[in-house]
């Protein structure tokens, strides 16, 4: 019985490590808060550190941000105000403007050799597309 | 949220009213990148250092500042 016990514990040791794993790679923000300062925590494997930091220096003509690493999963975002904070609009805002930076990341990475050849092409005398000439 | 990352959360909570050292991450930070920063900006040794004062927030506000400008020009 005693075993018997015993293995229950173990699973559901399993189990909350299996729940603790899915909680900490879950993809939507997480935060901690006080009057003046919101701390969120969001994926690495959807933000890159490049939108990471885009998005906090965006907000730092505003507030001192501090972007640090929770886990192999999360980064770790402080946002922190000189007054009381309202943190229910600054987490909204900062979330749009995260979404935003992947994107011209996204962007950027898929589009980027495309972009340069139309500069090129448009500051270019002949005609770099066209293999005959 | 870790117990460790809480505690440095709360530390830049308190920035302005108390000291702060605050270790910066090597992976968002790299130490090649830092150590050109090394001397302004409130970095001394690879740490952010800011003392209490009544421009400690202002202070780090800049220096957070600096150093994401910084590392997003050498991205």
């Amino acid at each position: 019985m005693g075993s018997l016990s015993g293995l229950d514990n173990t699973n559901r040791g399993d189990d909350h490590k299996a729940k603790a794993a899915i909680e900490e790679r879950a993809f939507t923000p997480t935060q901690w808060q006080s009057d003046r300062t919101l701390c969120l925590t969001v994926s690495r494997e959807i933000y890159s550190l490049k939108a990471i930091l885009s998005a906090a220096y965006k907000f730092s003509s505003d507030y001192a941000v501090w972007v640090d690493v929770e886990s192999d999963h999360r980064w770790s975002v402080a946002i922190i105000s000189s007054e009381r904070i309202d943190s229910g609009a600054v987490l909204a805002l900062f979330t749009k403007e995260l979404i935003d930076q992947q994107l011209r990341v996204a962007l950027e990475q898929e589009f980027g050799n495309l972009r340069t050849l139309i500069v090129a092409q448009a500051f270019s005398e002949g005609n770099l597309l066209d293999s005959q000439e | 949220v870790t117990p460790t990352l809480l505690a440095k959360q709360q530390a830049l909570d308190k920035v302005g009213e108390s000291d702060l050292e605050l270790a910066v991450h090597p992976e968002i930070y790299p130490p090649d990148f830092l150590s050109q920063l090394d001397g302004q900006s409130s970095v001394v040794d690879g740490i952010v250092k800011i003392p209490a004062s009544g421009t400690g927030w202002a202070a780090f506000r800049e220096c957070s500042r600096t150093l994401l400008e910084s590392r997003l020009r050498s991205l």
